[in-house]
Parts: structure tokens; sequence; C-alpha cells
């Protein structure tokens, strides 16, 4: 199952790919709308402003353990009242994904904008990366949660 | 009842190991499955589901940067793309390379060749274009390079991606044939594991039953060896009975001359006092003839002697019937085989005298055997009386009874033998059955023969047999080991 559903978002992952990438953007910006279909816009600045929380962890797309430091995920959808259903998290390249918003507030989620106290640029998979403590929580290292670590993220948006 | 502590003591040790079999089995089948289930679990980790996926996402995004490349040259300041557009895409294009070349998840496909070297190339294309983006060449200039350095690169990427293909598809049918094994090898450990149990429960249950039976003959020995007593109780009061006008007449005779005697030495006394003179100045004679006075003087210590030898003769007796009709003691202690002999005969003596004549010799130094006390004696009994009986029976006119004690071995031999015409042939594989008897009603109960030989196995580790091949004969043998094991022994 898990699987499947990872093929399915990297083959998604492949057509976004092909299409072109908006340069509309700023690319450090992230837009969050909300159930309702409020949208706003964070700048990396503001981003940092709210509450900060660090994961260190491994991962299969880096070497040896980092530091990734960003917002919870309970932080960041709360403030802006989304709390259950589901979230699209979408890549600067348009690829995205569907998560259960439960899925990143339970299990700790954060999205990083610093990697070992670093701005991370796109190269570096930023300006933002969703990532969840592989590390302290072994069950999260299934396809499932890799699929759900989106990186190079511009928008999430809350769905009812 | 040795035996019985044995056979436990064997049941919880086979117990006690049977339970560590299957301890260390759970123990081992746990650790082994743990083992299997972690090496699934670093399978999985292997991330080879996106190994071609990654090379993929290369190829694709190497694709896109090469159409927008050529978007962007056809109309550098007009076009829909500005050079910030074309170093994004390229930026994303080294960032996928990066992820399949320092991620830890994709350390495996460093083992195909064609990847190796498709990614050092464009690590070093990479390099180059870097450096001429941080000179600050022309944007045209820097999108002409890219176009040229990496334009060539297109027939490597598509090997190396189909190479990697083939290579995760073997990877993966590895995995899965590595995983296939891994589980046959956990169901062929399930299976034997569940015959071991199987085995080990059967050998549990057989073991517990086999406690039960032994606790359940135990029981029986138990009620059997109660059963016995109880009868063996029984016969002695059943043969104290039967001596008791015997043992009565054997009092009888004595008291019946020392009442003789007392009247004889009353009268003679009465006669003495009788012929007594006194005179005036205090002094007194005997006016008696001569021969009276001789007379009594003769027959007077005679009277007492022959008195006093007769009441020896009734506290004997007294003190067999006392001995006898002692309940018997529990204790395994030494018997004296003489002492239980001599009992035996000064009971029975009545009731054979009429019958037969009954000669007894000792042809032993040892005289001790371990066992209870009064049931050698209690069985000598049945034995004489027995014999007493078949010779009145069976009218024979001098009959004998001979009691001879022989040490043979390591036993005391006791050999009962009367010649009141012998067990006849039919009869000698019964005579030792329960209620098996040929004396008539109310004279036998059936039970004194075997109870005799069960008193002498069970309580001195003997036997009591029937002597084959005697005619007009019956001889009883009663072997009396003379060890001292059993005293200190278990009861």
């Amino acid at each position: 199952m898990f699987k499947v559903f990872a093929r399915l978002a990297i083959a998604v992952a492949f057509v976004a790919m092909i299409l072109p990438a908006s340069s509309a953007q700023a690319r450090n910006q992230l837009t969050v709308m909300a159930a309702d279909g409020a949208k706003t816009v964070l700048s990396y600045e503001e981003l940092t402003q709210l509450p900060k929380t660090d994961v260190t962890t491994t991962t299969p797309w880096t070497e040896g353990k980092h530091v990734f430091t960003g917002v919870s995920f309970a932080d960041l959808l709360g403030k802006y009242g989304i709390v259950d259903g589901n979230v699209r998290v979408s890549a600067l390249n348009d690829y995205s994904v569907t998560v259960p918003a439960a899925e990143l507030i339970e299990n700790g989620a954060i999205l990083t904008y610093q990697l070992d106290g670093k701005t991370m640029t796109v190269r570096e998979k930023g300006p933002y990366w969703v990532i969840f403590p592989f590390d302290s929580h072994p069950s999260l290292q299934t396809d499932q949660y890799w699929s759900y670590a989106v990186w190079q993220v511009k928008s999430i948006n809350g769905q009812p | 009842m040795a035996n019985l502590d044995q056979k436990k003591k064997i049941s919880f040790v086979t117990n006690g190991v049977a339970i560590l079999v299957l301890t260390l089995f759970v123990v081992v089948y746990y650790f082994y499955s743990m083992a299997i289930v972690s090496k699934l679990e670093d399978e999985r980790f292997a991330y080879r589901e996106n190994f071609a996926w990654a090379m993929f996402q290369i190829q694709k995004q190497y694709l896109v940067l090469d159409r927008d490349i050529a978007k962007y040259s056809n109309d550098p300041k007009h076009g829909s793309l500005t050079f910030d557009d074309i170093l994004f895409e390229y930026d994303l294009f080294v960032s996928r390379v990066e992820i399949v070349r320092d991620g830890s998840g994709f350390a495996t496909l460093h083992e195909v060749p064609a990847a190796v070297n498709l990614l050092s190339d464009l690590t070093a294309t990479i390099e180059k274009l870097d450096q001429k983006i941080a000179e600050g060449l022309p944007a045209a200039r820097i999108v002409e390079l890219m176009d040229r350095q990496l334009g060539d690169m297109s027939e490597a990427i598509q090997d190396a991606t189909v190479l990697t293909t083939n290579y995760v598809s073997v990877y993966n049918s590895s995995n899965i044939a590595g995983v296939k094994n891994d589980i046959e090898e956990l169901s062929y450990l399930f299976i034997f594991g569940l015959i071991v149990m199987i085995g080990l429960l059967v050998f549990l249950l057989h073991n517990r039953q086999r406690a039960l039976r032994a606790d359940m003959d135990a029981q029986v020995a138990r009620q059997q060896q109660h059963v016995v007593e109880e009868a063996a109780e029984y016969a002695k009061m059943h043969a104290l009975g039967t001596l008791a006008g015997g043992v009565a007449h054997e009092i009888n005779t004595p008291a019946q001359y020392i009442h003789n005697n007392l009247e004889f030495l009353t009268d003679s006394f009465a006669e003495l006092t009788g012929a007594i003179r006194y005179h005036d100045d205090g002094s007194a004679n005997l006016e008696i003839d001569r021969d009276r006075v001789e007379f009594m003087a003769e027959e007077v210590p005679l009277a007492l002697r022959e008195s006093l030898e007769g009441l020896e003769r009734i506290a004997g007796i007294v003190r067999g019937i006392r001995k006898f009709a002692h309940p018997t003691n529990e204790s395994i202690e030494p018997v004296s085989v003489p002492e239980e002999i001599e009992t035996a005969i000064t009971l029975t003596r009545n009731q054979i005298k009429h019958t037969a004549q009954l000669d007894y010799s000792y042809h032993s130094d040892v005289t001790e055997v371990i066992g209870r006390r009064n049931h050698l004696s209690q069985a000598l009994i049945n034995l004489i009386v027995n014999a007493g009986q078949a010779i009145k029976s069976n009218g024979i006119k001098n009959g004998r009874i001979s009691v001879v004690v022989r040490l043979v071995g390591g036993n005391i031999e006791i050999r009962v033998r009367d010649n009141g015409g012998g067990v006849p042939e039919e009869l000698r594989s019964r005579i030792f059955d329960y209620f098996f008897t040929t004396k008539e009603h109310g004279v036998g109960t059936g039970q004194g023969l075997p109870i005799c030989r069960k008193l002498i196995q069970d309580d001195f580790g003997g036997d009591l047999i029937l002597t084959e091949g005697l005619v007009g004969e019956a001889e009883f043998v009663m072997f009396l080991p003379v060890s001292v094991e059993r005293l200190n022994g278990p009861a």
C-alpha cells in the first residue's frame, strides 16, 4: 500500500517536474491557505518569528545526523486554524503531497527553515523542508512518511 | 516407598528439563524471529523502491532544464523565461544530483558503475558551471555553457537510468528472495517449535500421568497394607480365640496342683499347730509321731518347689499371651527368633499335645532378624495350628510336627514340617490365595497362609514357601534375611 502510494507520489512529482516552474513568487516566501480559503504569505523572517523547534535526525537524503530547525506543524497549522482534515504541501517545482494534518501534528513534524543553523538554498532542499523526527520515532521510517517529507516547499493549503 | 520417591524425583527432574528446554526454545525463537524482523526493517530502510525514481528525477529535471535552455536561447530578451528561471531549474537539477550522490538512503546506487560514472561526471560539470556563474559571466554565455556541457550527457543519463532500473529490479528480486527465505526459515522454525512444543507437552502429560499413576499405586499399596494389617490383627485375635481353651487348660493344670499343694501345706501346718503343748513355766513341746514329722520334712519342701514351678509355668504362659496379644508395634526393630518360636510353641502346646509330638531344634548362632515383633510368632502359630489340624483331620496316629531352624546363606530358615498327609497337588497353587480354605466352615477364614506370607514378606523382607516334592508330609519354609539394612532403611 505504502509502496503504491510512494510511487504515485513520485509519479506526480515527475509530472510536476516537467511543468514550468512559477517565477512570479519570490522563492523564499511561504503561502499558507486556511481551510476557509484565507491566504497568508509569510516571508522567511516572519516564519522565523514563530516558536522554534529543533529536530536532530538522519534522513535518506542526507549524510549523517543533522539539526533541522523550524516551526512545528502543531504551531503553524494551529496558528491558521488548520486542526484536522488534510493539508496539501506543494514544492517549488509544483510537486505536491496531501498529508493528514493529524499526521503532521501528532508525529512532531516541523517545517524546517534552517539546516545546522544555516538558511537552506534550493540546492540544499530549501527554502523549507517538511521533516519528521525519524530517528527518535523509528516507526516513521517508512515510505509513507518519507513521501510526506516534501522539500523545497512553497505552499501549505488546508483542505476541509 | 523408596521406589516411589525415586520415581517422583525422576519425574521432577524430567519435568524441570522439559520446562527448561521449552523456555530455551521460546527464547531462541523470540530472538531469532526478532533478528529476522530487524533484518526486514533494515531492508525497508534501504529505500530500494526509490533508487530508480531518484535517477529518473535527475533525468526528468535534466530534460526540463534542457527544454528551458532551448526556449531561453531562442529569445533571451523577450521570451517567457528569464535567466533566473534557468538558474532556478539548474539548482533543482543540482539538488537532485546531490541527493543521489550524498543521500545515505541511496548509497546502494554506488554499486552501479554507470550511476557512479554519471554522478562523477555531473559533479565535475556542475563544479565548472558553478565556477563560471561565480565569475559573473554574461547570462547568455552561462546558458550557452550549460547547453554545451550538459547537452552531451543526455545519452549517459539515459544509460545510467536504464542500468539503475535493471539494478533495482535485480536488487529488489534479491531482496524479495531474501525476505522469502527469511519467512520460510521462520515458518520452518515455527513448525519445528510447534512439533517440539507438542512433543514436550505430550512428554509433560505423560510424566504427569505417570506421577498420578505412581500416587495411585502408592495409595493402593497403603490401602492394601492397611487391609493386611487389619486382617493380621483379626487373624491374631482369631488365633487367640482358638488357643484360649488350650491355654486355659495349660494354666489350669499347674493351678490345680498348686491348689492341692497349698491344701496339703495348710493341713500340715494345722496338724503341727494342733500338736503344740504349752506348759505353765512358759515352755512348749510338740507331741507328734516321728513318722509324721519325717513325712512333712520330706513332702513340704517338695510341695513348695512344685508350686513355685507351677507358678513359673503359669507366669510363662501369661507372659506369652501378653506378648502375643499386645498390639503390633509399627517400628522395625531387631526381633529374637528363639523368643518368637518359644511364644508360638507355648501358646500352641495344648492345642496339639493330643494330636502330635512337637520337636524343636535351633541350629544357628544368629538369633536376631529385623522386622516387626509378634508377626513372626503369629505366622509360626498359624503354621503349627494348621499342622495340628491337618494331622487330626486325617486321623494320623503318630502325628509329628518339627520346627527346625538353620542359617543358610544370608537367611535364617525356619522349616515347619508335619506328617498330616501333605498338600494335594491340585491345591498347591492356591493355598496362598486369599479366602481359599480346605477347612470346615467356622474353622478357617482362608486368610491365614496369605497373611502369614504377607507379614514375612513385608515386615521381614523374607518369604514363605511350600516345599515341593514331599509325599504325605507338608513343609513350610520361612526365609528371614539376617541383613541389618532394613533397620537403617526407610520404613
